[in-house]
């Protein structure tokens, strides 16, 4: 259940990124982008979790889903916030260094 | 300022990342009844050289995180020889491995198995995140270690320990791009050949130099191999363990051609030892117009403040392990007693680094690790090292101090 | 064709944040695998810098020392203490110095005073002071030749009030046994020759440390010899069996640092009198004290250099987002693949990135043609912009490269057929270096520099450019690796004695380090660049 979530967030950031280069080069993001982000996240963090009721591991990675909450705020912002374009850049890049630095947590406890 | 930052953050993060609470850890230990703790020495005591390599690597790794577990594990027979030569090679950092026994069968052990999965390899990086380097270990339990604890085992197969020397000696020099051109050199016929290199040995365990074996009367081809590819200007520095009777001055001269030779003896396997912990060759090796290395060989302890190693010369198995505690810890040099008593050239050396009171609310202190049971050093002889590293005087006769000491937790309040 | 650009940023922020994450992550965990079987199977309880001496209660532990320091200058006296005796075992046990020039006054009575008194305890046995019990409004002790002496009023304030009997008196307080313990650690007053004195900027003592709870004082009372025999300060773990914040920074503090070998002196050394103290707690103590070299003080401490690094690699990573952020809102003239390779040169080129950044843009621009730029630059300046467009991409790949090959291992080539002059060509640290460099080119090559040249000059065929993007690319990060390689072998295989790994801020660091000495060896060659027409400066 780590890997298929690490599998799951992995695709989310690549779309992530994906949408933050269009949206950097003030290019409207594809629809099909934003939402395969949103599903893979929605996904990746539901996996999460239930590896936390699962397992019996010690490690539950509350603490990852502590980070990824924080970032929640900056990416509602953007998707439910009626803002103009430079605002939404410093949304995402808030919400993208945030998500990401939670998923690299998550990582360092699946790599090898 | 460093200091404060560090410990500014230092203390935040404790509080957010983790804590050290946790059941209590003074539960039942087996052995903790053995293992005897006066005001300068602790006890190690195995009964047998698997079970010493287990307390060993217990004593030194703690594997509550990554940077207090092994970066690797040296497995091996019990053949002094080969674990000899392991121990010289292979325990250094990079590497930062202890070295644990298959049992008497060739097999690895229960127990053993267990501290291995304990232990938790980080991986030496510079060699393909090797976890385990097994020396002269059947197929059948190498497989057993990647198929139990998954573990990236590297193989060094070879019976012969001069050839086996040569072998290692390439690995060394390809995972650090550079051959030591310090060499240690023991006789491997001499029946005291090991006992009298034990102390150098721990110099290398601590801080990596090379090693190679001679007989007492002539070169093996394997050697000269190694002492060739030694490329200082003025080719290897080369420290014979023990005198002209453990290896031979026709040796010494032959050696001669391959660069400078020095002896590290003494009148006895005890005599050589201390003459080891005290002994210091530097210098010039190396140097180009910009940038110069110095040779740099032995622990040169002359004065108090050092820990030692103390062990039986009759227990080779149980002290060759035990140079891991010159690896980590406090380190310090290989000192050998007499199971009942600590001999002349050993005590001798230790009044030499008595420590005294060196300030209103200070005393430099020594210490030392006592590797083996009872049967090994006696209670006794423990308690005569601990008068000797003590700030203390020593009575004359330092048996008077003793022994009895109650087993703790065998007396109820 | 666009979109090579953003795919190389994302693997350099990818990898190395991932690195960085992993580096923070390592460093802030305290104990993480103590839950999970390090202590199973454990045959005794020492560890190499912390002994434990479990026992069966104050009376069992004071037998045991009592023979295993059998000195006659650390002798207590023959019963056991208790919680009812022990201000008597104290009394006897203490040899009392008539040249001692302070007086210790501490809180008498039950099991609560005794939490308080000990750490004081614990000098006064060593330095020989005079003790006073306050207890109800009276002083008991050692009441005789008082005079000429400094007194030091310890305890808690419920339990030891300001005294005001004595000719001259200090007060020493804290919110908790433990705090207090630890004030007495680093207390001295020279004069009155109190305290232990043992601050955390203290590097050549031989520190021992007897630690027990405040609810196992006792304990800690029964070590008492150790005390005179190993100077051993008494500090307090918490009654969980863990340390606090406190103590693990004074014990991180304590970690000593070696300048030629791990085996100079000193050493320091806790003894572990409480059963209640946990594993994770002794496994922490024991790789707080495990002593390190001064480059980096070993993992989690923060080293002098490691420090000085560290900040060099934070400014770098701020510098890159100062400069992605400012380029995104400010310079919509300028086109995406620059912006990157300026937020990615700048990340490794701490100030000097931004200071060369927006002195390329806050100059006189012309449009050639439709949304295509050129700024009026000198030659060293047009210099320093072609630098960082292959730099940018470059260096960063060639830290991505050198961090998967260290994350994954070196690989290793030895044995008869390696032997010569060449044997190092087998080496890790050479392995890296070459495929450092070859594999930046190719991916450069391929998705950065063969794109911009296409998109620069439309005119040439493809083979031409490729060509002309191989070359000069393979050219420029020589450049680079000049510097680069150099600086990152001296650094890892030369100036720092433990070759540091990928979880080290020294490992990041030298290569930060390393990519800026190879920027500015690669600078003055991209001038010959610019001269020749080769790489465009202006952009």
């Amino acid at each position: 259940m780590e890997l298929t979530a690490t599998i799951l967030l992995f695709i989310g950031v690549v779309f992530g990124f994906m949408a933050f280069t269009h949206l950097s080069m003030n290019m409207k993001i594809p629809k099909m982008t934003w939402m395969i982000h949103l599903i893979m996240v929605i996904l990746g963090v539901a996996a999460l979790i239930i590896y936390a009721f699962a397992t019996e591991n010690v490690e539950k990675h509350y603490n990852i889903l502590v980070i990824f909450g924080i970032a929640l705020i900056p990416g509602l912002l953007i998707l439910f916030g009626k803002r103009g374009t430079g605002t939404k850049k410093a949304l995402a890049m808030l919400y993208g260094l945030i998500g990401l630095f939670g998923f690299f947590w998550l990582l360092t406890y699946v790599l090898p | 300022m460093t200091k404060y930052i560090c410990n500014i953050l230092l203390g935040i993060l404790m509080i957010s990342c983790g804590n050290t609470e946790g059941g209590a850890g003074g539960g039942s230990h087996p052995l903790q009844q053995e293992a005897t703790a006066t005001a300068y020495t602790v006890r190690i005591p195995g009964s047998n050289p698997e079970e010493q390599a287990i307390l060993l690597t217990q004593t030194v790794y703690p594997a509550t995180r990554e940077d207090n577990a092994v970066g690797a594990i040296i497995l091996v027979p019990q053949d002094e020889h080969i674990a000899f030569t392991a121990m010289h090679r292979i325990t250094h950092m990079p590497v930062n491995a202890p070295m644990l026994f298959l049992s008497e069968d060739n097999t690895i052990s229960e127990q053993t198995l267990r501290e291995m999965k304990r232990l938790k390899p980080d991986g030496v990086f510079q060699d393909e995140r090797t976890d385990v380097y097994a020396v002269n270990v059947p197929a059948k339990e190498v497989e057993r270690i990647e198929e139990i604890l998954g573990y990236r085992v590297r193989t060094f197969f070879e019976e012969d320990p001069i050839k086996l020397a040569s072998l290692l000696d390439m690995w060394q020099a390809a995972m650090k791009a550079d051959h030591p051109d310090e060499v240690v050199i023991s006789a491997i016929d001499h029946p005291q050949g090991i006992e009298h290199g034990i102390g150098a040995m721990g110099w290398n365990a601590h801080m990596g130099k090379g090693f190679a074996w001679v007989y007492r009367d002539s070169i093996p081809q394997a050697t000269i191999d190694i002492l060739k590819r030694r490329y200082g200007d003025f080719g290897a520095f080369m420290y014979l363990t023990g005198g002209p009777d453990v290896i031979s001055d026709k040796v010494a001269k032959e050696l001669g051609r391959y660069g400078l030779v020095r002896r590290i003896s003494g009148k006895n396997v005890f005599a050589s030892n201390t003459t080891n912990a005290g002994y210091k060759d530097f210098g010039r090796n190396w140097g180009w117009w910009w940038d110069w290395i110095p040779r740099s060989w032995g622990w040169g302890i002359a004065q108090a403040g050092h820990n030692y190693i103390i062990g039986n010369p009759d227990d080779m198995l149980y002290m060759i392990p035990a140079a891991v505690l010159g690896h980590m810890g406090k380190h310090g040099p290989i000192l050998l007693v007499k199971p009942d008593s600590v001999p002349k050239a050993t005590a001798d050396y230790l009044k030499m680094v008595k420590p005294f009171k060196t300030g209103p609310q200070e005393t430099i202190l020594n210490f030392a690790w006592i590797i083996g049971d009872t049967t090994s050093i006696s209670m006794a002889t423990q308690q005569s090292i601990d008068r000797l590293l003590s700030p203390f005087d020593v009575p004359v006769d330092t048996t008077a101090y003793l022994p009895n000491a109650p087993i703790l937790q065998e007396k109820k309040d | 064709m666009k979109w090579t650009y953003p795919i190389v940023a994302f693997i350099v922020v990818f990898v190395l944040g991932f690195g960085l994450t992993n580096l923070i992550k390592e460093e802030l965990e305290v104990s993480p695998w103590s839950e999970s079987g390090a202590e199973e199977g454990r045959l005794m309880a020492h560890t190499k810098n912390v002994t434990r001496l479990v026992n069966a209660g104050a009376a069992d532990l004071h037998a045991y020392l009592k023979q295993t320091i059998p000195y006659e200058e650390a002798k207590t006296t023959d019963m056991a203490p208790s919680e009812k005796n022990w201000q008597e075992f104290f009394l006897q046990s203490l040899k009392v110095d008539p040249d001692a020039k302070n007086i210790v006054v501490v809180p008498g009575g039950g099991k609560d005073a005794l939490k308080w008194a000990l750490p004081a305890l614990y000098y006064a046995y060593f330095n020989g002071s005079p003790v006073l019990f306050y207890q109800n409004g009276e002083l008991s002790g050692n009441k005789g030749n008082l005079q000429n002496k400094k007194a030091f009023i310890i305890g808690s304030d419920d339990l030891i009030p300001n005294l005001d009997e004595f000719e001259e008196a200090e007060r020493i307080t804290a919110k908790s046994p433990q705090q207090l313990a630890l004030k007495l650690a680093e207390y001295r007053d020279e004069e009155a020759e109190f305290g232990w004195g043992r601050k955390g900027d203290r590097d050549n003592g031989y520190f021992h440390y007897v630690l027990t709870t405040p609810d196992d004082a006792l304990l800690g009372l029964a070590a008492l010899s150790y005390a005179r025999s190993n100077n051993a300060t008494l500090l307090y773990a918490e009654e969980d069996g863990g340390i606090s914040g406190e103590l693990d920074r004074y014990a991180f503090a304590q970690r000593s640092d070696w300048f030629v070998t791990p085996s100079e002196g000193p050493f320091r050394h806790f003894w572990i009198v409480s059963n209640r103290v946990s594993y994770a707690a002794q496994g922490r103590l024991d790789f707080a004290l495990e002593k390190a070299e001064y480059a980096s003080m070993g993992p989690v401490a923060l080293g002098d250099m490691e420090a000085l690094m560290l900040i060099f690699v934070i400014w770098g990573v701020a510098s890159a987002l100062f400069v992605w952020i400012h380029a995104l809102y400010t310079l919509p003239m300028v086109k995406m693949p620059i912006k990157i390779s300026w937020a990615l040169a700048s990340m490794l080129l701490p100030i000097l990135g931004p200071v060369l950044y927006i002195n390329s843009y806050r100059r006189p621009a012309t449009e050639v043609e439709k949304g295509d730029w050129r700024w009026i630059r000198s030659y060293n300046q047009q210099s320093a912009a072609a630098t960082a467009m292959g730099f940018g991409y470059g260096a960063p790949l060639m830290i991505v490269i050198g961090f998967i090959m260290v994350w994954f291992g070196f690989p290793l080539f030895f044995g008869p057929g390696w032997e010569g002059p060449f044997f190092w060509l087998g080496a890790g640290m050479p392995i890296m270096m070459i495929a450092m460099y070859v594999l930046a080119v190719l991916i450069a090559w391929a998705l950065v520099q063969y794109p911009m040249k296409k998109n620069m000059m439309p005119g040439m065929s493809n083979k031409q450019i490729s060509k002309m993007a191989f070359i000069t690319t393979a050219l420029s990060m020589l450049a680079v690796s000049l510097g680069m390689m150099t600086t990152s072998w001296y650094m890892l295989m030369d100036k720092i004695p433990m070759m540091p790994k990928e979880d080290d801020v020294l490992w990041f660091a030298s290569m930060w380090l390393a990519s800026f000495i190879g920027f500015l060896i690669a600078w003055p060659i991209n001038w010959l660049f610019i001269k020749n027409k080769l790489k465009p400066g202006n952009v």
